[in-house]
């Protein structure tokens, strides 16, 4: 998993909850807790972290993951604006990062592990959209979702209306308002 | 926990994430300047392999430059608008125009203004429909205006973004557009020919099916050209007779062949024509047989010409042949007379007559001679202007004959003190193929009138051997004179009949004048050519080559030969005589009796049958033509029904002409005398026919004196008594033969032989015992046992004659 992912965490941790949270986290979860996003690190790191936050706030872990992805995206946005100059809407942004900028993504780092995607689209205002990753990551990818509505300032909802596989596919409906 | 404390492990977290990052940095900057390198390295090696493809692409050029440079093709290229932008030194040299006055200039220019608008419209249709690749041919003028014949391939290339290029491959084709031409302009020479010709053109398929009808054959038929395509040509024109002659044609006109016929033809209005038909087949590419083209030509006048002259031509051989029948004809009435008119001076002239008559009886018997000659020669003369002339063909030793002629003249010439001198090269035992008497005769008539026409210096008989093959021997004969010579003007005219050069050659001399026309016809009938030539005063030449077949004949061992020396002596010889003319059977009669014969004269053939199945002769002189039955029909049943095949009987003919002999001979006869005959020629003729018959056999006594000596044990008297006895028995016998065979009785006939042949075995010869034997025991036919009864009749008359005249009393 990037590195970026990890430092983001790392300052959602420590802006949200405190510093001394992210200190009992990283403690909690055994790690050293030093990351640099041009790192890569072994998602179960991750997966400790998200559960040594949710034991430590008592807050569910898909909460976290949902919450941990609004501020990914808003992140992704200042990293990598040139991304997100040609389109105004989420949903045409979301048919785009499977095609678009994974395979940006895959020029930088080859060897980074991407889920997959698959969409679908509805009608103008909604979108199937299909998660594929052994990382059964499916609620950081609505926080992501999420945090595109607030991107694009639109009113709009994702919700998950099939799992599959132990959770390694996920099928969301997203509509806009 | 302490701020302190957590900034301090915050900064660691920091200090190790920076220096971990300084790390991947690191690691990565290293990555990259590897990644560079080999970009490096890789660009270099790239670099390279651009400058060697360079290379190879600029090499390619030039061999392609080079190529196209030394074409024997026009190359050039041109821009859209026709501009020239390239051309190949053949261009150069062709159009006679330097690269420099070529490049820039338009194409269009070179194009004669006939063509122009044509070949401009081609290369539009080309653009215009994207045509990758096109073909035409077109003249061009070269720089002396000149004109040849291009035929280019043109080819764009369309290349994106980049002007049009046209790429054009050109080849000059004057020869062959001369050739085309020329082609084309004989054809049409020949078809306008054949259209103005009056013939009519039929075009057909192969079917015989009519596929076009030209416009001179409908004129000539009087159908139109619709009326006829479509319809079987043959069926549509012709009879069932000449169709059928035409199906054969045709089939042979589809093979190949090609050929000319005439047919007749049913012209529209009914009316028949005579078409001549020249026929040939026409071909396919392939050069299977399509058709034929049959040209027509109207005929029907010179048909109806050639009817005409036919006709003409058959009522000349007609009146050809009365003209042969009249000279046959008109020949036997002259000969019948003169025969009597030479006879009898002949016989006359051996009756002792006076000087005065004895030189009247020759002044005759010379004129007979000569009149005999003048007709013989007409006859000739006839027999080889109708090629009727038959040489015969048999071994003749050609020095005995030229000896024979020498040795003849040899003896005129003495009397004038003129040498007649032989100079022969031949080889005397050698035989040849010919005709002895009728080259004797050529000789005798070139000799004779060279003896007859010199008075001084010699005549000389030249024989020349020519050449020689394994088969034929080629001479040249000729005769020389050193007489008065012919004069030039008379040369070509000295073979013509009855043409005697009268100024130079006395009149006086005689001759018929025929002779040296029939001479020249011989000779070409034996394949040579006489031939004259002659100076006036100092003599004259005639000669002639003939290439004779040789004989591997030998001179047979003179045996008896007919030509007989000392008495004519024919005594008992019974000879009966059939003539219908009152004074040849006087003459024939008289001179056969001087001769000792014994002569029986009937008139016509019916009575030489009848005579001769009662009555024995040796020999028969049968005229051909009499009344009631003629010699050839008689000699037919003599031969047929009588059975007398040994009979030797003599044809009489005055009719010397083409085939007489031949029917003699057909007929059965083994002989002929021509009238008028000489006494030689008919002595020799008997004896010759004699010989193979009993006359010869007469010598010997048909009475067996030395059984009659054997049996009487030589007592006189005994044997006068049996003699007696058998000559008394012997006329009973003969009488009742006689009545039998009258009435066919053969049971008499073989019990009088059988009691016969026991005291003729003592008395007669083996020619009489072996008839009675053969009567008595033999089957035969009634005409057979006729005939063998009057043989048997005969020889015992002359038993008893030979008894009479041994036995006196």
């Amino acid at each position: 998993m990037k590195g970026i992912v990890f430092t983001e965490f790392m300052e959602m941790v420590e802006t949200k909850f405190g510093e001394t949270m992210l200190e009992e986290v990283i403690d909690a979860a055994g790690l050293d807790g030093v990351y640099t996003t041009i790192g890569t690190y072994p998602h179960t790191e991750m997966v400790d972290l998200v559960v040594a936050l949710s034991t430590k706030s008592k807050l569910e872990i898909p909460l976290l993951l949902r919450t941990f992805g609004g501020y990914l995206f808003t992140s992704f946005t200042k990293m990598y604006p040139s991304f997100f100059t040609h389109i105004d809407n989420s949903l045409d942004f979301l048919e785009q990062v499977e095609g678009v900028i994974h395979v940006e993504v895959k020029k930088i780092y080859p060897s980074a592990q991407l889920p997959r995607f698959e969409t679908k689209r509805m009608s103008p205002s909604q979108l199937e959209m299909v998660y594929y990753s052994d990382r059964r990551m499916g609620e950081l990818a609505v926080g992501l979702i999420e945090g595109c509505f607030d991107f694009f300032k639109e009113d709009g909802n994702v919700k998950i209306v099939d799992t599959a596989n132990d959770d390694t596919v996920v099928t969301f409906l997203i509509n806009v308002g | 926990m302490e701020e302190v404390e957590l900034l301090r492990r915050k900064l660691a977290r920091e200090k190790a994430a920076r220096k971990e990052a300084e790390r991947i940095l690191e690691a990565k900057a290293l990555e990259l300047f590897q990644a560079n390198s080999e970009l490096m390295a890789i660009r270099d090696e790239q670099e390279a392999e651009i400058k060697r493809r360079i290379a190879e692409i600029k090499d390619k050029e030039r061999l392609y430059r080079n190529l196209i440079e030394s074409a024997s093709d026009l190359i050039y290229t041109c821009n859209v608008y026709g501009e020239i932008t390239y051309v190949n030194p053949m261009m150069v040299s062709r159009f006679g125009y330097s690269e420099e006055e070529l490049i820039g200039s338009n194409f269009r220019e070179y194009i004669p203004e006939k063509y122009r608008q044509r070949v401009q419209r081609f290369y539009e249709f080309q653009f215009k429909e994207k045509l990758q690749s096109t073909y035409t041919e077109f003249p061009v003028y070269d720089k002396e205006g000149n004109e040849i014949w291009i035929g280019q391939n043109v080819d764009l290339s369309f290349e994106k973004d980049k002007e049009t290029t046209i790429i054009v491959l050109a080849r000059d084709v004057s020869d062959r557009k001369k050739v085309e031409k020329s082609l084309m302009l004989s054809e049409e020479k020949y078809r306008s020919i054949i259209e103005n010709m009056e013939l009519g053109l039929l075009e057909v398929d192969k079917d015989g099916k009519v596929v076009k009808a030209y416009p001179k054959f409908t004129k000539l038929t009087g159908y139109t050209n619709e009326e006829l395509v479509g319809k079987d040509a043959a069926a549509f024109f012709l009879s069932d007779e000449e169709l059928l002659k035409m199906q054969h044609r045709n089939s042979d006109r589809l093979s190949g062949k090609s050929e000319v016929y005439e047919v007749k033809v049913t012209r529209k209005d009914g009316k028949e024509i005579w078409v001549l038909i020249s026929g040939a087949p026409f071909y396919n590419e392939k050069g299977i047989v399509e058709g034929s083209v049959g040209i027509h030509l109207d005929i029907t006048l010179q048909k109806e010409l050639e009817e005409e002259l036919r006709r003409a031509k058959q009522l000349a051989e007609d009146s050809l042949k009365s003209k042969d029948l009249f000279l046959a004809n008109i020949s036997h009435e002259i000969r019948t007379p003169l025969n009597a008119i030479i006879g009898i001076s002949e016989l006359m002239l051996e009756s002792t007559p006076t000087r005065e008559q004895k030189k009247y009886l020759e002044t005759i018997m010379a004129s007979g001679d000569n009149l005999l000659g003048l007709i013989n020669e007409i006859l000739d003369l006839s027999k080889i202007e109708s090629g009727k002339l038959e040489l015969r063909n048999e071994p003749v030793n050609l020095f005995t004959v030229i000896e024979h002629v020498h040795r003849s003249f040899s003896v005129i010439g003495g009397k004038k003190n003129l040498p007649v001198i032989l100079n022969a090269d031949l080889n005397p035992q050698q035989y040849h193929l010919t005709d002895p008497l009728r080259l004797k005769e050529v000789l005798f008539n070139l000799v004779g009138n060279a003896v007859k026409f010199t008075e001084e210096g010699s005549v000389t008989i030249r024989i020349q051997h020519l050449s020689e093959s394994d088969t034929h021997d080629e001479f040249r004969f000729e005769v020389v004179d050193t007489g008065a010579g012919i004069p030039e003007e008379d040369l070509d005219d000295i073979f013509k009949m009855f043409a005697q050069a009268t100024n130079t050659y006395v009149a006086s001399e005689g001759g018929t004048g025929l002779g040296l026309s029939i001479s020249k016809g011989l000779i070409e009938n034996m394949g040579g050519k006489l031939q004259v030539s002659s100076e006036l005063g100092k003599g004259s030449s005639f000669h002639f080559d003939i290439k004779l077949e040789k004989s591997d004949f030998f001179e047979p061992e003179k045996g008896s030969s007919s030509h007989f020396n000392g008495e004519r002596d024919l005594n008992g010889c019974r000879i009966l005589v059939v003539e219908d003319a009152e004074i040849n059977r006087f003459l024939v009669n008289n001179i056969l009796k001087k001769w000792g014969c014994t002569v029986t004269e009937v008139v016509n053939g019916r009575e030489a049958v009848d005579i001769l199945r009662e009555n024995y002769f040796d020999l028969v002189l049968m005229d051909v033509r009499m009344p009631v039955m003629d010699g050839l029909k008689a000699t037919q049943i003599i031969r047929n029904g009588l059975k007398m095949n040994n009979l030797p009987i003599i044809a009489l003919t005055a009719n010397a002409i083409e085939g007489e002999i031949d029917k003699c001979k057909n007929a059965g006869m083994d002989d002929y005398l021509s009238k008028p005959y000489s006494q030689d020629e008919l002595f020799t003729v008997i004896t010759k026919n004699l010989s193979t018959s009993i006359f010869l056999e007469e010598k010997k006594s048909m009475v067996n004196f030395e059984g009659l000596e054997n049996i009487t044990q030589g007592d006189k008297v005994f044997q006068k008594r049996m003699v007696e006895l058998f000559i008394n028995e012997t006329k009973s016998h003969s009488a009742t033969l006689k009545s039998a065979i009258n009435s066919d009785d053969k049971e008499t006939i073989q019990k009088v032989a059988h009691t016969m042949r026991g005291a003729a075995a003592h008395i007669c010869s083996d020619e009489v015992v072996t008839r009675l034997k053969r009567l008595e025991k033999e089957e035969m036919s009634n005409d057979q046992r006729n005939v063998l009864v009057t043989e048997l009749l005969s020889l015992l008359q002359t038993v008893l004659e030979e008894l009479a005249s041994a036995f006196p009393n």
